[in-house]
């Protein structure tokens, strides 16, 4: 390390036995002259400008980038969208509208505090009832017409059953 | 007047819009910048020129300058690039009218006459070494020259001069010795 030491210093020694040309008189004048015209003729950027001037041209640039992103993906969506039907919002109905609702006060509070997952299993209930109803009502047609449906026999659990307990 | 005191009055003197910044500019830059281009270049001429487009530049950015953190990195950034510029500009040049028998390791140092480094003291054999360490600080790499110039020549520390070419402190140390390496083997050669 020290040897390395020594070897800089003898180079550093050598390379001081010669120094830079100082930069002459003349190059002085002509480069302050040239500098000082420059002075005289380029305003100056005022700095307060310069952050207001990149805040505009960003703000052109972003408003120029929506619009024609804006302007082309309408362009090419409008000939696909041109034959189809305009869709028309339906609003669901609400369970509390639905007419003969087979619940107490209660447990329509009950059903519509605990949100959505309960009104359509009441909902099915409700449903499922309605349509054994119906196809009670066939099969008491079928009876009375004295052709009981040996094979045909619904396979509905009947009224009043388990499937209460599902609720 | 040190570099602080300095600094500051070239910063008020360009806030004042007052032309006589460029000569405050000039006592603080223009011996060191001149340096530092002359090692890039290794050409007298091409320094001057590109000095005198870094000091127009300078003036055209001088709002920029005052508001600038380091006034020592923001001047050496524009040196840098207008000597890369020029250099680039150079090349294209010689490649048109590209003569392969002149063998040049750095451009403009054959046909630069001019010395850029002069006997510090006068001595029997002064301007021979003169030529002889200019021949040799030619043949180094530019990164490397330009380091050495800057720490022999303009006394800069290790930081200073990673502060003005935004290098890492290991970077100018580890170019430094390569360049003295280097120098070293070449200077052997001369038997100075």
């Amino acid at each position: 390390m020290k040897e390395a030491e020594k070897r800089y210093d003898e180079i550093e020694q050598c390379l001081r036995k010669v120094r830079l040309a100082e930069p002459p008189g003349e190059l002085k004048r002509r480069i302050l002259g040239a500098a000082q015209e420059t002075w005289k003729q380029a305003p100056a950027e005022v700095p307060w400008q310069i952050p207001l001037r990149h805040l505009g041209l960003s703000a052109a640039a972003a408003v120029l980038i929506v619009s024609s992103a804006n302007y082309f993906s309408t362009a090419s969506v409008a000939p696909w969208q041109a034959d189809r039907p305009v869709a028309v919002r339906v609003e669901a109905a609400g369970f509390e509208d639905m007419p003969e609702t087979p619940y107490s006060p209660f447990v329509r509070h009950l059903i519509a505090t605990c949100g959505s997952p309960a009104r359509d299993a009441s909902a099915l209930l409700d449903y499922v009832q309605s349509v054994r109803k119906t196809l009670d009502g066939a099969e008491q047609d079928d009876a009375a017409d004295g052709s009981g449906p040996s094979e045909h026999e619904s396979r509905l659990l009947p009224v009043g059953s388990k499937i209460d307990s599902y609720v | 007047m040190d570099r602080h005191s300095a600094d500051d009055l070239i910063r008020a003197a360009l806030r004042r819009d007052d032309p006589a910044a460029c000569e405050l500019l000039w006592d603080r830059y223009a011996g060191d910048l001149l340096a530092f281009l002359q090692a890039v270049r290794c050409s007298k001429h091409d320094a001057e020129d590109v000095l005198q487009t870094i000091f127009v530049k300078i003036v055209r950015k001088r709002h920029h300058l005052a508001a600038a953190r380091c006034l020592d990195a923001y001047v050496y950034q524009i040196a840098r690039n207008e000597a890369t510029s020029f250099l680039r500009q150079h090349r294209r040049k010689r490649s048109l009218d590209w003569d392969p028998k002149r063998g040049v390791s750095c451009l403009g140092t054959q046909s630069d006459a001019q010395p850029w480094l002069v006997a510090a003291e006068p001595a029997d054999r002064s301007q021979e070494v003169a030529e002889a360490l200019q021949a040799a600080l030619t043949r180094l790499p530019p990164v490397q020259r330009e380091i050495v110039v800057l720490k022999t020549y303009k006394d800069k520390t290790f930081r200073e001069i990673a502060e003005m070419l935004e290098l890492s402190l290991n970077t100018v140390a580890s170019r430094y010795r390569y360049g003295l390496e280097k120098l070293r083997a070449l200077l052997k050669d001369l038997e100075l």
